[in-house]
């Protein structure tokens, strides 16, 4: 074989055999997706709808189940790996540290981005959103917002999976940093969806766009200290 | 790993003068302040309640969660498990120290704004900064192989020093653009002598505290740690 | 008028009081339930003269 792969090659590489073993099965994205459909659903009878009109429940709905989707999508990112130690092959292979985790990470927003596909367009539907370009600008917001659910969360559950709670773990080291993400998205996401100009919604997704930025790359840099090596 | 040549951690009863001074220089801030302070007219005796939370959540916030950052950058740079055993003391004293600070805060809230609790800038961040630390201490408690523990927790605390100026920053921006409720902002032109004193006291006696403490728990650390590497060599 | 709000402020002393005092409580019992470990630890392998190596 010629050279070792370089940093984004390798990514992609470990992305796809992280999501090809996932898609054999597909249970846990089917899980996942389920439990996004169920609470989208519950929530919607949590409320009094006749004092809150659904369309103004409806960000925070989907920011809320958007944060506890992700956080099961990323339990099952090193659960796989640690079942039989396929991290140690991934150790050996000629790739950075680096790779590993953008690779997971790569992963991971599949996934979430999979569920948040279907999570919209039921939020639309069952919470009778106007059907404007807001939606389109959704999507963008949904996509930032998710690239920060992933920095952070694919970087926690490295080091959750090692220890003895992980599941309990996971979210309570995650949510805290995801309170800037759905603080952004949903801000914003209201603010479009209900048709004010683009400047009101400017300053939140500028929060997101900063965490984005900030946060990859501290997560990037971290992930080679949570190996043993 | 404690070597030969250091005195053996159980070796060692000498009692730390410092706790004990420290106790006392916060228990005469508590009579300066509440007995010997002048109640402030516009607010009435609940201003008092500042004197222990302000110093209580500066030394928190830039002090404890300071030291706990920057111990954890260290370790990560130079290995040398004392700086772990610093960060982690540095948490729990900040812990406690962010606890008096979210119990005490309210007191002197609902008497000033009327409120128990709001959602500004400056209350959330210590909200979570309390969140933080005690994810921070349940994952060393969740790990028990001590380098891997150092790492994970070291990783977190430089995480955790970029998260809570951001929700700061956050909630500022949130709180700006939503017109809220004017709230009674009580004004403090300029502080009469004797209040000043007493804040300066109370700084000086709570950041005594503050070392008392962070010694006490270091030595813990020092000594749980030896206990376990005996222990593990015999096994 | 100045508000009668002494309450508050004893309460507020008394509960800072508390959490400081129970955290240094914890601290020494920690501690010397450790002392007590590594003490007993260290005179159970002590009488072992056979071994090579010191302690």
């Amino acid at each position: 074989m010629g050279e070792a792969p370089g940093t984004l090659a390798a990514s992609w590489i470990v992305a796809r055999k992280d999501l090809a073993i996932e898609f054999r099965t597909r249970t846990a994205f089917l899980s996942a997706l389920v439990f996004a459909l169920l609470g989208v659903t519950i929530f919607y009878f949590a409320w009094d709808a006749t004092a809150v009109a659904a369309a103004d429940l409806a960000p925070g709905v989907l920011w809320v189940i958007f944060t506890f989707a992700g956080l099961l999508g990323l339990q099952r990112s090193f659960g796989s790996e640690l079942a039989d130690r396929a991290i140690d092959g991934l150790l050996g292979a000629p790739i950075s540290r680096e790779a590993i985790y953008l690779g997971k990470a790569l992963a991971n927003l599949v996934f979430v981005s999979g569920i948040l596909a279907v999570t919209i367009p039921a939020v639309v539907l069952f919470y009778n959103l106007p059907f404007g370009p807001g939606i389109g600008a959704l999507a963008g917001i949904a996509a930032l917002a998710a690239v920060g659910l992933v920095a952070v969360g694919t970087l926690f559950s490295a080091m959750a999976v090692n220890t003895r709670m992980a599941e309990l773990l996971l979210p309570m080291l995650s949510l805290p940093f995801f309170v800037p993400i759905v603080m952004g998205a949903a801000q914003s996401s209201a603010r479009l969806m209900a048709g004010r100009p683009i400047a009101e919604a400017w300053p939140w997704l500028r929060i997101l766009v900063a965490f984005d930025i900030v946060f990859v790359t501290a997560c990037t840099l971290a992930f080679p200290y949570t190996l043993d090596e | 790993m404690t070597s030969a040549s250091e005195p053996l951690p159980t070796a060692r009863p000498r009692r730390d003068p410092l706790l004990g001074v420290a106790i006392v220089a916060v228990a005469l801030v508590y009579v300066r302040a509440l007995a010997f302070t002048p109640i402030e007219v516009r607010q009435g005796a609940a201003q008092k309640i500042l004197y222990i939370h302000a110093t209580s959540a500066f030394i928190a916030l830039y002090v404890a969660f300071a030291l706990m950052a920057i111990a954890s950058i260290l370790y990560l740079w130079l290995k040398d498990e004392k700086l772990d055993r610093v960060a982690e003391s540095a948490a729990e004293v900040g812990l406690a120290f962010t606890t008096v600070v979210l119990l005490t805060g309210p007191l002197w809230g609902k008497t000033i704004w009327g409120a128990w609790w709001t959602w500004d800038a400056r209350l959330t961040a210590t909200l979570f900064l309390w969140f933080i630390i005690l994810a921070y201490l349940l994952l060393r408690g969740a790990v028990e192989e001590r380098g891997r523990r150092a790492r994970y927790s070291a990783v977190l605390g430089i995480l955790a020093s970029f998260l809570v100026p951001f929700i700061h920053l956050s909630v500022y921006l949130f709180r700006t653009l939503h017109p809220m409720p004017i709230l009674l902002k009580p004004s403090a032109p300029s502080l009469p002598n004797e209040m000043l004193v007493t804040f300066l006291f109370s700084f000086a006696a709570f950041t005594l505290l503050f070392i008392a403490l962070l010694r006490l728990r270091y030595r813990m650390a020092t000594l749980r740690d030896y206990v376990a590497d005996r222990e593990q060599e015999r096994a | 008028m100045t508000p009668d709000n002494t309450s508050f402020a004893y309460t507020a002393y008394t509960l800072a009081g508390i959490i400081y005092l129970a955290y240094v409580l914890s601290l020494k019992l920690r501690l010397r339930r450790l002392r007590e470990r590594a003490i007993a630890f260290d005179a159970s392998t002590r009488p072992r003269s056979d071994r090579p190596e010191g302690a």
